[in-house]
């Protein structure tokens, strides 16, 4: 009796293991650990950053907007035109460099898996970022892109309204992508999320940060 | 006896050896390292050869130097280009296109930076 008892308790475990793990967003992302990193902290020597294969996701909490990410982990856009790292992908041709094509993220989870999985992402959260410092609301175009274009000439790297330099992340839908508390923060001290990243630090004063953060929002 | 004076001589002979390797190595991988910054760092607008001829070299309003052009590089002293690589363009007088790194790099790698930069151009300053 009591031996039989124990075999349905342990036909009962074998079967709600499975059902459990399906949509299951921790087991789901685990895989994703061939490409990105998962756990903190970021490499921080040129060797590691040239081996990186994909961007690190152990803050992806503070990093993503949750609904971007459901999309995203669906069917994957192009972000980095010129690859995760740059210099992995240029090839000179005859008189000028060009960008090897760069791999895509090799995500393809079903809308329920993405879901799960985005939920898990959401958990990662980096303890020490400011939130409720990126002030989203009006602001004047004209003046937010005079510094972006013309003073800090951010297109030289970024992809901009159709315009711009390719070693770094596009802005086109950016605004969907990017929790604004953690492009605040990103701005600020790119070296603080990855000590190795070829983004300079700027030294911009409230008023200018809320004009990038409040355009780079815009972009959606 | 004389397997322990051939067993000491040996381990003498590889301590001399590194001994005297290890400067050779410590240019070569300071070298080594700068050739990787310097295509993690400059590639994109001074270009994979140093030529100026990145790829973002076209958005850029002034052009990116080239660093393979040894007549120019040659009237630039070793202090003027650490500077204008660690503050940026702005604080030496030229564009401010040329962003600054002493938030992303070490002094170490600055210098091994200018080093690189004298071997592209295959120069040193001369007045
Ligand atoms: C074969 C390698 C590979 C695998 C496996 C992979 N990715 Fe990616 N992923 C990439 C690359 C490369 C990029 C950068 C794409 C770009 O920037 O255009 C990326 C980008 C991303 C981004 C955007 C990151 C950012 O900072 O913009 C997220 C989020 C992401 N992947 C999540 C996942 C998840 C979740 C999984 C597992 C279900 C996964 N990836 C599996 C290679 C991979
Ligand atoms: C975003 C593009 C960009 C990046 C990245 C960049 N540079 Fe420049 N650099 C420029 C431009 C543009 C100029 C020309 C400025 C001018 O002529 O006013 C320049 C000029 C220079 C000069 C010439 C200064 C002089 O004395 O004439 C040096 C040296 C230099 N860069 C080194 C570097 C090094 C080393 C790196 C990487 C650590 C680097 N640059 C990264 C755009 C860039």
């Amino acid at each position: 009796m009591i031996k039989r008892g124990i075999t349905v308790f342990a036909l009962a475990l074998l079967l709600a293991v499975p059902a459990a793990f399906a949509a299951d967003g921790g087991a789901i992302v685990k895989k994703c650990g061939s490409c990105h990193k998962l756990t903190g902290p970021a490499v921080k020597t040129i060797a590691e950053v040239k081996a990186r294969k994909a961007p690190d996701l152990f803050y992806a909490g503070s990093k993503f907007n949750k609904d971007w990410l459901v999309g995203f982990l669906q069917n994957p856009t192009v972000i980095r035109p010129a690859g995760t790292v740059y210099a992995n992908h240029i090839k000179t041709t005859g008189d000028t460099d060009t960008v090897a094509p760069a791999p895509k993220c090799e995500s393809k989870l079903s809308a329920g898996d993405a879901a799960a999985a985005a939920d898990y992402l959401m958990t990662l959260k980096d303890a020490k970022m400011k939130t409720g410092v990126a002030k989203v609301g009006e602001f004047s175009k004209a003046k937010a892109k005079m510094l972006i274009i013309k003073t800090e000439a951010c297109n030289g790297c970024h992809s901009i309204e159709g315009n711009g330099g390719l070693s770094c992340p596009t802005w086109e839908g950016i605004g969907k992508r990017l929790n604004p508390d953690w492009v605040y923060s990103f701005v600020q001290d790119p070296q603080y999320w990855d000590p190795k990243v070829w983004m300079g630090k700027r030294e911009l004063d409230d008023a200018s940060m809320q004009l990038i953060v409040n355009y780079i929002a815009s972009q959606k | 006896m004389k397997k322990g004076f051939l067993a000491s001589l040996g381990i003498f002979t590889l301590a001399i050896s590194a001994f005297a390797a290890s400067p050779a190595l410590a240019v070569e991988d300071e070298l080594g390292n700068a050739a990787n910054n310097y295509q993690l760092y400059c590639s994109m607008c001074h270009g994979r050869e140093g030529d100026g001829k990145g790829q973002l070299a076209e958005t850029l309003e002034v052009p990116p130097r080239n660093h393979t052009d040894g007549a120019y590089m040659s009237k630039r002293t070793d202090e003027q280009l650490f500077k204008t690589i660690s503050e940026g363009g702005e604080a030496t007088g030229f564009n401010s296109a040329m962003p600054s790194h002493n938030t992303i790099l070490q002094k170490e790698d600055i210098r091994g930076l200018v080093k690189h930069l004298r071997q592209l151009c295959n120069c040193k300053y001369a007045k």
